[in-house]
């Protein structure tokens, strides 16, 4: 053949592939077969989805083929909801595994061991699987199985009863993973209830709180695939919690060069890929960041441009420097004076970070620009008082930078979040709960939930209904004896009720038990910050979706989940249904559908009505491929509603909203004309509007074009608040600005004590619901201490040696494992283990027995009873149950329980419990056994006052008289007048 | 370019639900007319997991394996041009994809739609880090007598490199990969593990021995074959009957000189490999001669 022959064979070929590629995508299939399988991303194509053929692998050497259907939906066990495909097999209609959703944005097909380890959870022989109601005294162990109108029945007319008594603050609901974005707030609010609680304060206040004094929005959503610099206090995200996100993100990054910087005083999974670890003093993690804008400011390596722009910093000079004149030339002296005491040295002393190093890693940080991706969650903010400056400091680098929403830079989460409209919004309860936010922390980000026991001991209010939802405060919360002395008590808690999927410590205190659904068997929209973009992400009971597919009717979702497992949505609007049954409580109509009258909203319109109305681009993207929004979400789990949102505070305000503008002299715009429609939910800061009546429409700039109005960030000065009138105004003028706060923890403080540093886990766990998921604790079932061989060398302590670790109320008995992972001076337990459950129940309180040890839970001798006891009676092991794996259980340790033995200390600002102890290690003494716990409540009682002794309240430096500033992010606002302090409080 | 990403598509792992598209990309390509024209499952087990492995780095890479410098230099070279990057980008289906991207939407070599910028990273990309090793992983194959399916797949993708070739003409200077070759060791030069390991690394030794090679070579020689990784097999023929099996590996280099003598359209990286095959076949000799 010649060349010209064989040419023109190859042009055929290539005319007839592309041809042939137009015609298949045309009908909305694919025409390679997938993602390549020769890296990562190996995916079925979608177009297979409803018959997917694969190899059974308990058949080899036979080649047994299997068909499945593949619905996605997506995972529970840590917040940020990657997408997951279940492995529906057709024969069965069962779920055989889960592989990652690659339609998903967020995790775009991949997952952690977490996601397909849901297969364990849902087959798990020791799950909770009909409602229980207690047979006995409260925390004796004895079940009945009860029906599910029994229990629904029963628990409306108690709450029925309440709201007509007007007893609406008895109500509470305590949630720890979080479900569905705002529908339980929002349900609450129309129940007229401010009863809204969740695990914030022991998870992420102090994060948020630093963000939201700078930019209105209480979360970070940095840009890692595309930064040159990532700087991270924030080593538990990262590898713990919202792992696959960030991770695969992270990663991308560090293979297109970017060099990544991780603060952390262990040796964690983050830290081994850092470029620059730097293994700070716990607590002085604000103190280097404070250094590293000190090199900033002096050598001049900060945005200027951006700083003049988008700074507070004429109210900063008004405010705090009254006598010079409001030029931004005078803010950068006053900048620099400020700062001027934050030197590397200063920094190092702090940390015992050598200056030298520092001085390299703020090298680094100024050749980013503006592509620095930053981010603190827990971590470092979470552990220490004053932790919320970890994140404030950590954003001023960031600001200095001017990479905030930017490429590369780090955005503020709710521009990278989509929460769409509900189909009802709800009233607001003109009730104030104290129980959840008391008036001594008007600034809390989010409910003072460990403080509940001690404030309900101070005789300030009672729960009649209290709902634990997939959160477990006995055993997650510091303090849990304490929480069980509550729960014990019919008078301050006349019925718990413990919605759950799986036995937990908090469950065996309840009233009732009622199982609630896995990933694959409830329920939920949601959206999470994890790149420059918006999605949303479906989940939903997979075996309801499989039915419906094959023309089944399935209209509750119990009729498909085992058992009776229910999911969460359909039980809060039928529990509602019964709440009010003759409408007299306003509630019945919100939750009565509106295409059949007089009938109960169903999921499917619920979810139904959102994706028709409150998805931008949605219903056009289903109608082109002949479904209905809701059957494209049924399909594909996940919708990106949009990509590369960029700047929001840069976009100008048109001239129809303008209308009779005024502006400020701080260059607040205010007008009267109509504001954009909301399109987009996510949670923002609320500035308020102008003593006229007009709203707060944006700030005046000078920009390279002009002056504009543009529309600036959701803070009261509409700019990036460098100097927080909000902190200034309501008792917290000295830590106005970014600033150092020593931490509870200072080694000043610390005297002959350790750091005990609680806030890392190990990535493969959850908190609560994967102790029966077998995978993960073949992995990991244990927490020793990691403690520094030069710590260990005094204790004469080798690895595996029994250690006593003694906090302020207690002590607890825990294993060594001595590393150079840890910095000296330092201990670490990750809190991801050491459940139990009381010796004694019924055959119905199985618990989780993979990892779960057998104790003895008993007050000790004392006058009041404070002493508690945690005895282990029997360490983990292997059993006989439905599954054969469990007669296979190679481990017996199960881990300790620490948190049980940490008093509360809240944060006087940010509300956060510090988590980080002073600690003293000594050997175990005769007698103490592995895992033995015991604590002294009324020492918990005095922590708890002496804590709550550094508080500012309302009451004292309220500026307006009101409880907490109206502006700050709160999930569930009470109307106007329940803002308002009671006259007596303001006396 | 589509015929890359198709041709990429066809040398992945086959999944059994995704038979109907292989077909449906095969008989576009006339490669196979039915579902039975397709290589089985374990054919293709065979040929591109035990014997030939579809990586550049095993043969362009001095320790003749996965991953290694070689690795590194396509890795970087693609992270530059903004590819995704993936653990195993040297895979011949990743990187005929990547061509077929930076060739899509780009017009003929010499015509006002090229991008000069585009056009010199498409041609780094043809003759840095396919064609200095394709060529021969397609004549190995041809060599392993594989299903006609296969013997097509690998004529359709040859004529279109050659195609490639002739288009953007050739490079400048002698692709890096081969420049930072280090040369084939004899165990009277260096350490015997360097020896066999240059003998088994294509770009130092200039030939692909593939199991089945040693396989034959046994066969032929009437030696025992160990069962081993192939360095091992290698060892314990020479144990056994240095001498014909030396005499064997002559006649191997020679193979290869002569098939890279054939190769003109290659020009420079042709005779470059032709040479290190001669020169293999010097060493060894010499060895041989040494004995």
């Amino acid at each position: 053949m010649t060349e010209h022959t064989v040419n023109e064979n190859l042009d055929r070929l290539e005319r007839r592939l592309s041809a042939a590629k137009a015609e298949v995508e045309a009908r909305g299939e694919t025409f390679y077969p997938g993602a390549s399988r020769i890296h990562l991303a190996s995916f079925p194509p979608k177009e297979h989805w409803d018959d997917w053929i694969e190899l059974d692998s308990t058949s080899w050497p036979n080649r047994t083929e299997k068909r499945y259907m593949l619905v996605p939906t997506t995972c529970f066990n840590c917040e940020s909801a990657c997408g997951l495909l279940a492995y529906v097999d057709k024969e069965s209609m069962q779920v055989r595994k889960f592989e990652g959703n690659p339609e998903h944005p967020g995790s775009r097909g991949r997952n952690c061991a977490k996601g397909p380890a849901t297969h364990n959870q849902i087959v798990d022989p020791d799950r909770i699987l009909y409602p229980l109601k207690r047979a006995g005294a409260r925390g004796e162990g004895r079940w009945r199985r009860v029906s599910w109108d029994e229990a629904l029945d029963d628990i409306a007319a108690r709450i029925r009863k309440a709201l007509q008594d007007g007893r609406n603050n008895e109500i509470m609901y305590h949630v720890g993973r979080p479900g569905e974005d705002g529908f339980t707030e929002r349900l609450l609010a129309q129940w007229g209830v401010d009863g809204h609680n969740s695990h914030t304060n022991i998870c992420s206040s102090a994060a948020r709180a630093g963000y939201q004094f700078w930019c209105g929005m209480d979360r970070p959503s940095p840009d890692y695939a595309r930064a040159r610099v990532i700087f991270l206090v924030s080593s538990h995200l990262e590898t713990g919690h919202y792992f696959n996100p960030h991770a695969q993100r992270i990663m991308e990054a560090k293979k297109n060069g970017a060099k990544l910087i991780v603060l952390d005083t262990r040796l964690s999974n983050t830290a081994t890929h850092a470029d620059h670890w730097l293994a700070p003093q716990p607590g002085s993690e604000a103190a280097i960041h404070l250094s590293i804008a000190s090199f900033l400011i002096r050598e001049r390596k900060y945005d200027r441009a951006f700083v003049r722009r988008w700074f507070n910093w004429q109210q900063y000079l008004q405010e705090v420097h009254p006598g010079l004149d409001v030029e931004f030339e005078n803010f950068e002296k006053m900048l620099e004076a400020e700062y001027e005491r934050y030197t590397f040295e200063f920094a190092a002393t702090e940390s015992g970070v050598s200056a030298d190093k520092l001085r390299q890693v703020a090298q680094v940080v100024a050749t980013a620009g503006s592509r620095f991706a930053a981010h603190n969650w827990r971590s470092a903010a979470a552990g220490n008082e004053g932790g919320w400056q970890v994140s404030r400091t950590l954003f001023f680098l960031s600001a200095l930078l001017g990479a905030v929403a930017v490429p590369g830079g780090t955005y503020p989460s709710s521009w990278n979040k989509f929460v769409p409209k509900p189909i009802r919004l709800p009233r607001h309860p003109d009730s104030w709960n104290q129980l959840s936010w008391p008036d001594e922390f008007p600034l809390s980000m989010y409910e003072m939930s460990i403080l509940l026991p001690h404030l309900v001991a101070e005789g300030r209010g009672k729960l009649d209904v209290y709902f634990t939802r997939v959160y477990n405060p006995v055993w997650t919360n510091p303090d849990g004896f304490s929480w069980i002395e509550m729960l014990l008590d019919e008078d301050k808690v006349g019925q718990h009720v413990a919605l759950t999927p799986t036995w937990n410590e908090s469950a065996f205190f309840a009233d009732y038990v009622l199982p609630m659904g896995h990933s694959s068997e409830r329920h939920d929209l949601h959206s999470y910050e994890t790149h420059d973009g918006q999605w949303i992400g479906f989940r939903q009971p997979v075996l309801r979706t499989a039915r419906e597919r094959i023309g089944e009717d399935v209209t509750d979702t119990r009729d498909v989940n085992p058992g009776e497992v229910w999911e969460e949505n359909e039980f809060w609007l039928e529990l509602s249904w019964r709440i009010d049954p003759d409408g007299s409580l306003g509630i019945r109509e919100w939750v009565e559908s509106s295409h059949r009258p007089g009938e109960r909203l169903t999921v499917d319109e619920f979810y139904g009505w959102i994706f028709d109305h409150s998805v931008p681009g949605l219903p056009e993207v289903a109608e082109g491929e002949g479904l209905t929004p809701l059957a494209y979400m049924r399909r594909y789990g996940a919708f990106q509603v949009t990509t590369d949102v960029g700047p929001l505070f840069l976009a100008e305000v048109p001239e129809s909203e303008l209308e009779d503008a005024v502006t400020d002299d701080l260059g607040r715009v205010f007008a009267r004309g109509t504001p954009p429609e909301k399109v987009n939910f996510a949670p923002t800061g609320a500035p308020p509007g102008d003593a006229e009546g007009r709203h707060l429409a944006g700030v005046r700039i000078e920009t390279d074009n002009g002056e504009k109005v543009l529309r600036g960030f959701p803070t009261p000065s509409g700019k990036l608040e460098f100097f927080s009138p909000t902190l200034a105004r309501w008792g917290w003028n000295d830590v106005a600005v970014p600033t150092y706060m020593r931490s509870h923890v200072h080694p000043e403080v610390l005297g002959d004590r350790k750091v005990l540093i609680s806030t890392f886990r190990i990535p493969v766990q959850i908190h609560t619901r994967s102790a029966n998921a077998k995978w993960l604790d073949e992995i990991a079932h244990s927490n020793p201490l990691w403690i520094h061989p030069q710590d260990a060398e005094p204790l004469d302590a080798r690895t595996g040696d029994l250690l006593r670790v003694e906090t302020e109320i207690g002590h607890f008995v825990v294993k060594a494992w001595v590393t150079e992972g840890i910095r000296p001076g330092t201990v670490a337990c990750s809190h991801h283990m050491g459940r139990w459950k009381p010796a004694g129940g019924d055959e119905h309180q199985s618990g989780q027995r993979q990892a779960m040890a057998t104790v003895d839970l008993h007050r000790g001798q004392s006058s009041d009873g404070s002493k508690w006891h945690l005895d282990r009676l029997k360490p983990g092991g292997p059993y006989t149950s439905s599954d054969p794996d469990t007669s296979r259980i190679w481990w017996t340790d199960v881990g300790v329980h620490q948190n049980l033995t940490f008093p509360v200390h809240p944060d006087p600002v940010s509300g956060m419990h510090c988590w980080h102890q002073a600690v003293r290690v000594t050997r175990a003494r005769p007698g103490d056994r592995y895992g033995d716990v015991h604590v002294d409540t009324a020492k918990s009682k005095q922590a708890f006052r002496d804590w709550m002794a550094k508080t500012r309240a309302a009451a004292r430096v309220s500026p307006d008289g009101t409880r907490r500033p109206k502006w700050l992010i709160r999930p569930l606002k009470p109307t106007d007048e329940a803002y308002e302090l009671p006259e007596t409080a303001e006396a | 370019m589509e015929i890359f990403r198709a041709l990429g598509a066809l040398i992945e792992p086959p999944v059994t639900a995704e038979q109907s598209e292989r077909l449906r990309i095969a008989r576009t390509l006339n490669l196979a007319a039915s579902e039975s024209d397709l290589p089985a499952d374990d054919t293709y087990t065979d040929l591109f997991l035990f014997q030939l492995y579809p990586y550049a780095s095993v043969y362009l890479d001095a320790a003749g394996m996965m991953g290694g410098e070689a690795r590194d230099r396509i890795a970087g070279f693609l992270r530059a041009l903004g590819a995704t990057q993936t653990q195993e980008i040297d895979h011949i289906a990743f990187l005929l994809a990547a061509y077929a991207d930076l060739a899509a939407g780009d017009g003929d070599p010499g015509t006002v739609d090229v991008d000069p910028r585009r056009f010199k990273a498409r041609k780094a990309l043809l003759w840095e880090h396919l064609l200095t090793w394709i060529p021969c992983w397609l004549q190995a194959l041809r060599r392993l007598g594989p299903p006609d399916y296969y013997l097509r797949w690998a004529d359709l993708l040859e004529a279109a490199l050659r195609r490639e070739a002739n288009r953007l003409g050739a490079p400048g200077e002698l692709p890096l990969h081969l420049r930072q070759a280090p040369d084939v060791a004899s165990p009277q030069t260096g350490a015997t593990d360097n020896a066999f390991q240059g003998l088994l690394a294509p770009v130092r030794s200039g030939m692909i021995l593939v199991r089945n090679d040693l396989r034959r070579a046994a066969h032929d020689l009437g030696l025992g074959l160990r069962a081993g990784e192939r360095r091992y097999v290698v060892e314990h023929l020479l144990r056994q009957d240095a001498g014909s099996f030396l005499s064997w590996l002559e006649d191997e280099a020679s193979h290869w000189a002569r098939f890279w003598g054939g190769e003109s359209w290659l020009g420079e990286v042709s005779i470059w490999w032709r040479r290190r095959a001669e020169e293999c076949r010097e060493t060894w000799r010499s060895e041989e001669a040494d004995d």
